[in-house]
């Protein structure tokens, strides 16, 4: 064994391929350094209890996880608003924020859920947690029928998914000290020997890097970090096993976020977690994500798992906002990929596709009859990779960078003739 | 000497501290042994959990306090109001009112006397009553009068507004169609009719019909603060971990609605002291035999022709500076309380 | 002492006080400090703040919340409400005069005129009473002089440059009637309505969804090329700022802590927040890995550290750090400044005890990957 493989190449559980070369971390070509920290470790993992075995297997070993159980299961999801007007105050019309979503998420794994405004993401998060009632479709948590549950079971079943909110400032009841804010989920649980449950908030507090006396202080005495912090420790207190992160570091600053990524990553190691990752920030999703699934008006348009999504992209939407991330190398000065027109609404999809209104490869592709009159089905391009889209076998990187090449230079802020 | 600064290497790569901790970056998450105690003080570290917490750790009610402070106008009007209320309350226990007593007959000035060194705020017509006793003792019902009136529809307007919001559908149509209807009659007018014939000149039923009538506002106010902060994150997070629909009530949305509650409850109290004023001079109100700032005033009303200034001035002066303190504490409460300024 | 002098570049020179600069310089701002005086004590926002823009230059102020970027805008414009704010120092210097001490009025001519800003989020800067059209002609009016209908047709016309399709009708809608994107776009047309020299863009798509975003970006580039005003891009965003300008300065805590162009500053950053700024990036070559994060939080504006602001947090930090706070010294290529004490001789030793351990730099790059 070579020092190369002390500090594996290919992260995540065990059985996931090796990355491709270019993208290896540069620390992988520093022998020196890293043989030190691979001893560090062989000397700290030698004193764990149950350790053993060869210093590979240590060092290659990701936790045990049984990454063929399936933790959640999504089948024909819908979360549809109503729109009420008029006089009557009868129903108009209605916003179908997320309209029929199938998604399956393995245990230990990170599923992320990418799209921008309107697409539902947000929705969907909140709604496979009953914390928004469904419209339709089955949740299956752990082999459990959640929409068969009771209030009661319902209750029971939230000490094992959780949630974590995107907005520091609003998810914390500035009234509430930290005790309470952390501790009235274990109350709601039954949990009523104020010791247990005060040793269970500390023991949160720290478990995300927080000190053990910030019990009786209040949200506005913490950093916008710090608060999430004590977003988290919330959900964590309870023990789940799978919690729903929304946007969780969106609305923090840069070098902030990635002090909350780490944190939650060495949750998930810790506490043997399952994440529901929902962001519109890419490279963070690129960062952490095991599987991805791209959402627009409602509907996955592409699922697949992270590197073939990011390599072999096989949607026009997932292409387009690839393109658009804002690269912090300077010298990567390639035309961009943009796309007309605004995201519609979602109370008004249109017709079949419901992105063809944007599609740069309908436009490449002369504008066929079915993008318009069809919808098309998430349909598995290759295994265990689906997409919706009647072409998408003629997604490529050649055709994006043609099309981006031909664009004018002021974008149109309109969308597509039908 | 001067020299070409070396370019700096980039920082990438364990520093000297991740070396220590045995934490590295770039390093292998899942790899790595959980929980070390370096590991979890590089959390600690990252998390600047042990940094001092720069300002003083102050909590809502003193924060609010101190922005209270600030007000000049609203400090004054605190002050002004707790010298009338310890007024208020010790004063007719040190000098009561004897509505008994009648002067000697070679006392009688009957256009009263003016203020003097032994009657600061000089002497009725009629009676001859130091208008000051009768200031004071005034001071006591009327205030009463305004506070409990104000403090029983809070309660009523609060427990209405809250069902209506929190419930919604159809009982919160009802209510607020009831609301509706109230605030649709004629106030002034029930007000005096009830006061005349249920009140019967008794203090405790004409407060009970001053909050009859005065928790419409209140109930919308609270309803629709119900329904905003209802939909807050932190009420969501509440429900996501479990915490049922009482806990919620009472634990989230009331102490976040109570600022503007409170702020407006200080000008209910401005307004109903206002509307004992009005009701008493009219003679609907307390019965007369007791003064209140009120009646005081309408038993001065024939005798102002006759240059008998001071007894209506007090009173009045008092009910001008009882109101006016209570809005501008109403004002302090506004800024004092509100959570966005922390200055 | 001879040594620090030198040290000093050359290329955006301190220049005296009251000179005003060379012709070719838009706007240069020298040592602008704006305080806020509030209850609990004083916020020096901006804290001894110099760069320059040229004219049709581009240039971007990175950094994150609370590190003085926008109230430096503010300054410039001059839209602070006095007090509490108080620009204690400085001088701002706008194509040849000097903008700090002219009056009220004289600065409105310049506002919206030679100078104009767009904001974060278009739907609060956007009046919601008055229709999109009316709210361009009114700028256009006020300092052009021109008839009611000349305004309406110039506002159609900057609508149009802008990329809204039928702008005779988009003119009589309101913005709430509108998306962000398109919002954004109206700001930028009334920014440009009167063909200002300088554009300031304060954070002009974080609000956007990212392939609006694009748009915007691509937009306002093309613009900035068509009509060569200079563009003064204010974000945290260190893609943004790497596609939009050519020069670069990092701010932290009221100070700059780099300049250099954009190249310099993204790809071989000598500061310390800096280079800890791109390293926290995730990428897809950090996976699995932990991401190197700054410690710490940015300090209270009211507990500043005496010394260096960000040596708190800083893994390079030693005893000098703490003492007083380092000037910006050169650090790298000619015109890359870092405000660092180990660029400066002092600080050689310690640059040699810690950069010796790692083997060969090159191996590692900061953000081509």
């Amino acid at each position: 064994m070579t020092d190369d493989t002390s500090i594996p190449a290919a992260p995540g559980p065990a059985g996931a391929p090796a990355m491709p070369e270019a993208a290896r971390s540069p620390e992988m070509d520093e022998p020196a350094a890293t043989a030190a920290l691979a001893a560090d470790w062989r000397d700290q993992a030698a004193d764990l209890p149950g350790a053993g075995g060869p210093e590979a297997e240590i060092a290659t070993a990701a936790p045990a996880i049984d990454d063929g159980a399936v933790l959640l299961r999504v089948t024909g999801l819908k979360k549809h608003f109503p729109v009420v007007g008029g006089l009557l105050r009868r129903q108009v019309a209605t916003v179908y924020a997320v309209d029929g979503v199938d998604f399956e998420i393995r245990k230990g794994d990170v599923f992320s859920l990418v799209g921008e405004s309107g697409c539902g993401k947000t929705t969907l998060g909140r709604t496979v947690l009953r914390l928004t009632e469904p419209t339709a479709g089955e949740i299956v948590f752990e082999g459990v029928d959640v929409m068969a549950l009771s209030d009661n079971q319902l209750r029971r079943l939230r000490s094992k998914m959780q949630i974590v909110f995107q907005d520091p400032f609003g998810s914390l009841n500035p009234r509430m000290p930290v005790s309470d804010i952390i501790g009235e989920g274990l109350l709601a649980q039954g949990m009523s020997n104020r010791k247990e449950r005060d040793k269970r908030v500390e023991d949160a507090l720290e478990a995300v890097g927080l000190r053990r006396d910030y019990t009786r202080r209040y949200p506005h005495e913490f950093s916008g970090g710090q608060r999430q912090r004590i977003g988290v420790a919330r959900a964590l207190a309870l023990e789940p096993s799978f919690i729903v992160l929304d946007e969780p570091v969106s609305a923090l600053d840069v070098s902030i976020q990635s002090q909350v990524l780490n944190l939650l990553m060495d949750l998930r190691r810790d506490f043997d977690l399952t994440y529901l990752f929902i962001s519109h920030n890419l490279s963070v999703i690129q960062y952490l994500s095991d599987r991805v699934g791209v959402m627009y008006l409602g509907q996955l348009v592409e699922v697949g798992d992270v590197e073939t999504l990011y390599r072999e992209p096989r949607h026009p939407y997932t292409v387009a906002l690839l393109s658009a991330i804002p690269n912090p190398d300077p010298r990567d000065r390639r035309r961009r990929l943009v796309l007309k027109g605004d995201v519609p609404s979602p109370v008004n999809p249109p017709s079949g596709c419901h992105f063809h209104t944007r599609c740069w490869l309908r436009e490449q592709l002369g504008n066929p009859a079915e993008c318009v009159a069809v919808e098309p089905e998430l349909r598995e391009i290759t295994p265990g990779h689906r997409a919706k889209c009647h072409f998408a076998e003629q997604v490529s990187a050649a055709k994006a960078t043609e099309f981006a090449r031909q664009q004018p230079a002021v974008i149109v802020a309109e969308a597509l003739p039908a | 000497m001067s020299q070409e600064p070396q370019p700096m290497k980039p920082l990438v790569g364990p520093t000297p501290a991740d070396l220590e901790s045995g934490v590295a970056v770039g390093a292998n998450i899942d790899a790595q042994p959980p929980e070390t105690a370096a590991a979890k003080a590089l959390r600690r570290e990252e998390a600047g959990a042990d940094y001092e917490v720069a300002l003083e750790s102050l909590n809502q009610w003193q924060l609010a306090w101190r922005k209270f402070k600030h007000h000049r106008l609203a400090l004054i009007g605190l002050g002004v109001l707790v010298v009338l209320a310890v007024v208020a309350i010790i004063g007719p226990m040190i000098w009561p009112f004897e509505f008994s007593t009648i002067p000697q007959p070679d006392q009688i000035v009957y256009q009263g006397r003016p203020p003097s060194l032994a009657h600061p705020f000089g002497e009725t017509g009629g009676l001859q009553r130091d208008v000051l006793n009768l200031v004071i003792n005034g001071a006591r019902t009327s205030l009463i009068i305004g506070f409990a009136s104000m403090a029983i529809g809070v309660v009523i307007g609060t427990i209405v507004g809250s069902l209506a919001g929190f419930a919604g559908g159809v009982l919160d149509n009802v209510l607020m169609r009831t609301v509706d209807v109230f605030l649709s009659l004629p106030l002034l007018f029930l007000i005096l009719v009830a006061s005349r014939f249920f009140g019967n000149g008794n203090v405790v039923l004409i407060i009970a019909i001053f909050a009859f009538f005065s928790w419409m506002g209140i109930s919308r106010l609270v309803r629709s603060l119900f329904l905003s902060i209802r939909e807050r994150e932190f009420v969501e997070a509440a429900r996501a971990v479990g915490v049922r629909d009482r806990r919620i009530i009472f634990r989230h949305i009331l102490p976040n609605a109570i600022s503007p509650i409170v702020v407006s409850a200080s000008l209910l109290v401005a307004a109903n002291i206002i509307a004992e004023a009005f009701v008493s001079f009219l003679g609907f109100g307390v019965n007369p035999i007791y003064p209140t700032w009120g009646n005081i005033l309408s038993n001065s009303l024939t005798f102002i022709p006759l240059g008998n200034w001071w007894w209506p001035f007090f009173p009045g002066l008092m009910i001008i500076l009882t109101v006016l303190a209570v809005n501008f504490i109403g004002d302090g409460l506004r800024d004092a309380l509100d959570p966005r300024t922390r200055a | 002492m001879t040594a620090e002098i030198t040290e000093v570049s050359a290329t955006l020179a301190e220049r005296p006080l009251g000179t005003p600069p060379p012709d070719d310089i838009l706007l240069e701002v020298r040592d602008l400090q704006t305080y806020f005086h509030v209850m609990d004590g004083t916020v020096k926002a901006v804290d001894g703040v110099s760069f320059s823009v040229p004219r049709g230059g581009t240039v971007g102020l990175v950094g994150e919340s609370a590190c003085g970027k926008s109230v430096t805008a503010l300054t410039i414009m001059r839209l602070l409400d006095i007090p509490p704010a108080e620009v204690v120092g400085g001088e701002i210097w706008f194509d040849g005069r000097e903008i700090l001490a002219i009056p009220e009025d004289e600065m409105r001519a310049i506002r919206g005129m030679d100078m104009a800003m767009i904001f974060q989020e278009p739907l609060t800067s956007l009046n919601p009473v008055f229709t999109v059209g009316d709210q361009i002609s009114e700028q256009v009016k006020v300092h052009l002089h021109v008839s009611k209908k000349e305004a309406l047709d110039r506002s159609i016309e900057s609508v149009r440059l802008v990329g809204i399709p039928n702008p005779e009708q988009r003119v009589k809608q309101y913005p709430h009637e509108m998306s962000g994107g398109m919002r954004q776009r109206v700001m930028i047309a009334m920014a440009l309505s009167c063909e200002p020299k300088l554009l300031i863009a304060d954070e002009p798509t974080t609000a956007l969804d990212v392939t609006i975003q694009a748009q915007i970006l691509e937009l306002l580039k093309t613009v900035q090329q068509r009509t060569q005003s200079a563009l003064m891009l204010i974000t945290h965003d260190l893609g943004v700022v790497a596609e939009m300008v050519d020069q670069t300065v990092v701010m932290y805590a009221g100070q700059i802590v780099e300049e250099g162009t954009v190249e310099e500053v993204l790809t071989r950053p000598t500061d310390p927040y800096t280079m800890g700024l791109i390293e926290s990036l995730p990428s897809v070559t950090k996976r699995g890995g932990r991401l190197s994060a700054i410690k710490g939080v940015v300090p209270s504006p009211f507990n500043l550290p005496p010394g260096c602001r960000f040596a708190p947090r800083c893994p390079y930090a030693w005893d000098a750090c703490g003492a007083s706070v380092p000037d910006l010294v050169r650090s790298g290529a000619p015109g890359q400044r870092a405000r660092c004490l180990l660029h400066t001789s002092a600080g050689a030793a310690r640059r040699r005890e810690l950069f010796g351990t790692i083997a060969d730099p090159h191996a590692h790059a900061s953000v081509a990957e």
